[in-house]
């Protein structure tokens, strides 16, 4: 009696063979012991080679990795002047606005006497450019008017932003 | 969620949907890092520069095979260059039978480790050593990962013929040497 080949076996196994083929190898497997027994042998290897042994990750592997990628996306985050226009005019309207609505005079003068160490020329040259700055500021006489446009400008900027942006992220 | 949506959602700086990606696909970096590279402290460094890769490569991806077969071969083109990094041989014949595992695989563990690998449930584990690193990769990604033989040519770049030569020979040597070693009677219910 001629004997399956391995090939055969394994073909048999991974249900490569064809209807005819597969009933074939049944029949001998059913009057030949060897054969059976080499087949047993296949099936209890391939279902151990399916076994998960050995591949285990450590829990927080999730979060290590994300971390480390948003760390390098982070570093080689490309120049964007939209957003540091969008901070420059929000620094400009912040500190303008500050300006305007807190009295810097007294904050000048407890910080001149409580810095004796300072020279006063630094101190008479902070206070200047504060006072410059409200009188500006004052001369526009447009404060509400001033803040409702500089929103309305963010906003515009903010739109353009994401206009230009649109696609991406996107995979056309 | 489909992958192509998948995708514009980690492009477009989705935490959770590379939450989800990882998380989908780590079991199969890890089968094929795990089966190919025996240091076991850069094993873990080594999954996480196949997925930190994937997300630099990703806006690249052109839908020609599955995502899980473009990370796979990630993978495995990371860890053979961490084999050859290391100088580590990538042979083609199976290990004699009377080589020690040692000299056949570069082996780095320590003989605690190895000692381990005497319980009879790691025998299988333990012979799968001896074959050659590109055959136990193709045995995993085939009957761990469930790869079909093109996905396995695609990830390892070789010809189906040769994977599914590459199979048979793994899998005819491992049937061999268990009943050449072990007593049939132990090993086989």
């Amino acid at each position: 009696m001629n004997h399956l080949s391995d090939q055969v076996i394994q073909d048999y196994l991974d249900g490569n063979l064809d209807r005819i083929e597969s009933m074939r190898v049944k029949m001998h497997t059913d009057e030949c012991k060897v054969c059976a027994r080499k087949i047993e042998k296949y099936q209890w290897l391939f279902q151990n080679l399916g076994q998960e042994q050995g591949f285990d990750l450590s829990e927080n592997f999730t979060r290590r990795v994300v971390s480390q990628v948003k760390k390098s996306a982070l570093g080689a985050r490309p120049f964007n002047l939209t957003q540091v226009l969008l901070w420059l005019a929000g620094a400009i309207i912040g500190i303008n606005t500050l300006l305007y609505y807190v009295d810097w005079q007294p904050i000048a003068t407890d910080l001149k006497n409580s810095t004796d160490y300072l020279p006063n020329i630094q101190v008479n040259a902070l206070t200047e450019t504060v006072n410059e700055s409200k009188s500006f500021f004052e001369a526009l006489n447009l404060n509400y008017i001033f803040l409702f446009m500089a929103v309305i400008v963010l906003f515009l900027l903010f739109l353009l932003d994401k206009f230009l942006t649109r696609h991406k992220g996107k995979i056309v | 969620m489909e992958e192509k949506e998948l995708i514009e959602k980690i492009l477009a700086g989705k935490t959770s949907a590379f939450r989800l990606f990882i998380e989908s696909n780590k079991k199969l970096v890890a089968h094929i890092v795990f089966r190919m590279v025996h240091n076991v402290a850069d094993r873990e460094d080594l999954c996480q520069e196949v997925f930190l890769r994937a997300f630099q490569n990703l806006s690249g991806f052109s839908f020609q095979s599955k995502l899980s077969t473009w990370l796979a071969r990630i993978a495995y083109n990371t860890c053979i260059n961490y084999l050859e990094k290391h100088k580590v041989a990538l042979y083609e014949d199976f290990a004699p039978e009377d080589h020690p595992l040692d000299a056949v695989r570069g082996d780095w563990r320590s003989p605690a480790e190895l000692t381990e690998f005497e319980e009879r449930k790691n025998i299988v584990l333990r012979e799968i050593e001896r074959i050659p690193i590109r055959y136990r990769t193709i045995l995993t990604l085939y009957h761990l990962d469930e790869k079909s033989y093109q996905e396995i040519a695609e990830i390892t770049d070789l010809p189906e013929g040769t994977v599914k030569n590459y199979l048979f020979r793994a899998r005819q040597y491992l049937k061999d040497r268990l009943v050449k070693i072990y007593d049939q009677e132990e090993l086989y219910p």
